[in-house]
């Protein structure tokens, strides 16, 4: 029983036609409405059966299938790739040229790659270690960054310096720090603080290895073996590891539609674009991540893995609740279309992101559209069919 | 009431209470809520629940109202001595929930934190921020007589004004633009938009009602926009010598109309037509009434601007107190045009760049009559006026 698509065809059908609808036609329209909402109600009494006792699906199997084939396997490789650009950063700050420049920027581009597969699970072992946060806040803060290495002294775990360390402050170091190679590697060799800004550099690395590999042991069995409570916490209350997943799968989709893309267009602006806000500035190829990121969580919610191994997922959960969407496809089937539409609809902005938001701002609009009505469908058909609450909240005030 | 309490936190459920709700409702009485014929519009901005709960608030507007006239009076103080920016800087965050003891009283409430771009762009923060800079350095001169180039206080009858060395009233600035930048901005284009009236925003149950919130989420939206119009409730009968409601009365009293309303009535009425709609769920009528509030509020910016550069330009070459006071005051009303709703707003942002930045420019004291009649009709043209 989907409950959110009961009140949204409620909305729809009394309020359109019925305003606009005279005399006879619009009683007859109340009737239907009237009739519906009575169906709706009465199926939602029979339903309630079915939903609480979804024996039939079995939530661990899909939980396991999350921690062995998704979860940890992403952030193995992810640890991977952190270890990998330490070695980049020791080989360039050892002698810097551009060659190792851009074997360095090579290794962060891995790692911002596959970071999109692991910013979703910021729960557990990642929350822990604000994970998502000191990996990839945006936009950059390049006076605190440069105020950090001109003091070369700091405390890269302060919430001052929240955003001026991770992916984005290193895409700084490493594509914004002059305007073409030589200068960028110069000032890792000719300038008076050549030495901070390596040591800097190496501190960043350094920092992000610490949290991915704390975050990946934590998660393996002869480690934390949080995979253990993981899968084990097969409930539906909030704390369950799906209420988990399903949130933060969610902040983590309006990340995209927001911060990757939204605020960039002029979202929070009226319509001003921000182009200093997107992912990557300085590297430029902001919508390859944003792709490869609704790849991400479209693999997540398919209980795909990267391989392209399609397993007991999110929406096989939907499909055993014979869970439909308002047009009568399955729900599944019409999150599956949509992610296909945020795909194709980002993918075809012109990288780089930050000139698109002020030149091409139609095909950008028209992609944080799509991106939109995904998440109705994740933020509300999905969750309040899995009996899962959203408990974020979108920041508020009076 | 506890488990509503609790529910009301949580999307998936309240939707369940809402579906069943209007599905018994809807079963039992099906013409009410909807019938715009039905409700009552009451004269005053004043709604009850069905109880005959209060279910208007907005606290925290009239908080932000006063902290920014207690920002203004310590502004006046600069003309008779120095100031610190800091003091401002401090009201302007609320340092400490009393503006780091600038304050005469105490809240949680903040205008820097509703400023425009808040947590996304400070650009428009630090612009205000800067003002202040310069306002208090102009301080500096209070005893000085200001000319061009030379910051000080220009005269005009019992009328003195802190200018800097380009003629500028900071003080102007900084009022009449978080006029814009907060009051304006926050009213037109982030409570009475789609996120926080529209169809996704709860309606049905109340906030907290053992904590007296009697009012939903989306009545209390309206009432928050309502409250930085900054009016009496049975504005115009009674009326106010402060921000929107005087500016407001101002135009009316020349004459200015909106919607075959005089400026006063056409606001009044669709703030109180509108919250009647909210709380009867009429959504035509919701819609038709936040479109009035924000046609009208613009056209009051721009016809209080357009009335402050014929005032300097009245001014021009007699008397340079007020030219560039009424200058500075123009500069404030047209900037506020840039935080209109893009869905309903009549000027770009290029416009009214052009119009600040190219036709008036820096330096107040280099302005020309030609230049004045250029910026008035840019607006008059765009506006219809």
């Amino acid at each position: 029983m989907d409950y959110s698509t009961l009140s949204i065809s409620h909305t729809k059908t009394d309020k359109e036609p019925g305003a606009k609808l005279p005399g006879t036609l619009r009683l007859i329209s109340r009737f239907f409405f009237i009739l519906t909402v009575c169906l709706f109600t009465i199926t939602s009494c029979e339903d309630e059966e079915t939903n609480t006792g979804s024996n039939e699906f079995d939530r661990s199997t899909m939980l396991a299938n999350y921690a062995h084939n998704i979860i940890i396997p992403n952030y193995a490789t992810l640890n991977n790739a952190v270890d990998s650009l330490n070695k980049a950063i020791n080989n360039f700050t050892s002698s810097p040229d551009t060659v190792k420049l851009q074997q360095l920027r090579e290794a962060w581009y891995n790692v911002a790659m596959n970071w999109q597969h692991c910013s979703t699970f910021e729960f557990g072992p990642a929350s822990d270690v604000l994970l998502r946060a000191s990996m990839n806040t945006f936009p950059t803060n390049v006076d605190q960054i440069n105020d950090n290495i001109s003091w070369g002294s700091y405390n890269l775990e302060t919430a001052g310096n929240i955003d001026a360390i991770g992916l984005p402050a290193l895409d700084y170091l490493i594509n914004g720090v002059g305007e073409d190679d030589e200068s960028i590697v110069s000032m890792y060799m000719n300038n008076d603080q050549s030495e901070n800004r390596k040591q800097y550099l190496a501190d960043l690395a350094a920092q992000m290895q610490s949290k991915v590999s704390a975050v990946y042991n934590d998660w393996v069995t002869d480690g934390g073996n949080y995979q253990k409570m993981f899968i084990a916490s097969d409930g539906m209350d909030i704390g369950s590891s799906v209420g988990l997943l399903v949130n933060e799968l969610n902040f983590d989709f309006e990340i995209i539609k927001n911060a990757k893309i939204g605020i960039p267009l002029g979202e929070k602006t009226l319509g001003s674009p921000l182009p200093q806000h997107v992912e990557a500035f300085y590297h430029k190829q902001s919508v390859d991540f944003a792709v490869e990121h609704i790849k991400a969580i479209d693999n997540i919610f398919n209980g795909r893995s990267r391989a392209g191994i399609d397993s007991t997922g999110l929406d096989d959960n939907l499909n055993a609740l014979d869970a439909k969407h308002s047009s009568g496809i399955p729900l599944a089937e019409a999150i599956n279309n949509q992610f296909d539409d945020c795909i194709s609809a980002v993918e075809s902005i012109p990288d780089p992101l930050s000139e698109a938001v002020e030149n091409n701002s139609t095909v950008v609009d028209a992609a944080h559209t799509e991106l939109k009505k995904q998440v109705v469908l994740l933020k509300t058909d999905l969750p309040s069919t899995l009996s899962v609450l959203i408990t974020y909240q979108d920041n508020d005030g009076d | 009431m506890k488990i509503m309490k609790n529910l009301r936190h949580f999307k998936p459920q309240s939707l369940l209470i809402l579906a069943l709700a209007l599905a018994l409702s809807a079963c039992e009485d099906n013409d009410s809520d909807t019938d715009p014929n039905t409700y009552t519009i009451p004269d005053t901005y004043t709604f009850s629940d069905d109880e005959g709960n209060n279910t208007v608030s907005y606290q925290g507007q009239i908080d932000r109202l006063n902290q920014l006239s207690e920002m203004n009076d310590l502004m006046d103080e600069a003309t008779t001595g120095t100031i610190d920016a800091q003091d401002l800087k401090d009201m302007y965050a609320n340092t400490g929930d009393d503006g780091n003891g600038n304050f005469s009283f105490t809240s949680s409430k903040q205008l820097k934190n509703k400023t425009f771009g808040a947590g996304v762009d400070a650009s428009t923060q630090e612009m205000f921020e800067n003002f202040m800079d310069s306002l208090a350095a102009n301080s500096e001169s209070f005893d000085q007589t200001a000319a061009e180039g030379v910051a000080g206080i220009a005269s005009s009858g019992s009328g003195n004004y802190l200018v800097s060395a380009n003629g500028i009233e900071y003080k102007q600035l900084i009022e009449k633009g978080l006029m814009g930048a907060v009051f304006y901005y926050q009213a037109v284009s982030y409570y009475l938009s789609d996120a926080k009236i529209g169809e996704g925003v709860d309606n049905e149950s109340p906030s907290d009602p053992e904590a007296g919130k009697y009012y939903t989420a989306m009545e209390h939206h309206w009432d928050e926009a309502f409250g930085y119009f900054g009016v009496p409730v049975d504005f115009p009968a009674t009326l106010t010598d402060r921000f929107w409601g005087k500016y407001t009365n101002s135009r009316d009293e020349a004459g200015l109309m909106s919607y075959d309303k005089s400026v006063n009535n056409a606001m009044m009425d669709a703030f109180i037509a509108g919250r009647a709609a909210v709380s009867n769920d009429d959504t035509d009528a919701k819609n038709e009434n936040i479109r009035i509030i924000r046609e009208t509020w613009e056209l009051i910016s721009a016809a209080q601007a357009i009335d402050y550069f014929e005032g300097a330009q009245a001014n021009f070459g007699s008397d340079n107190a007020k030219f560039l006071h009424e200058l500075s005051e123009a500069w404030a009303f047209t900037n506020t045009l840039k935080y209109s709703p893009e869905e309903t707003r009549k000027i770009t942002n290029e416009k009214v760049d052009h119009i600040l930045n190219d036709v008036i420019g820096d330096n107040f004291w280099e302005v020309t009559s030609q230049d004045l009649s250029d910026a008035i009709d840019e607006i008059k043209t765009v506006y219809g006026l």
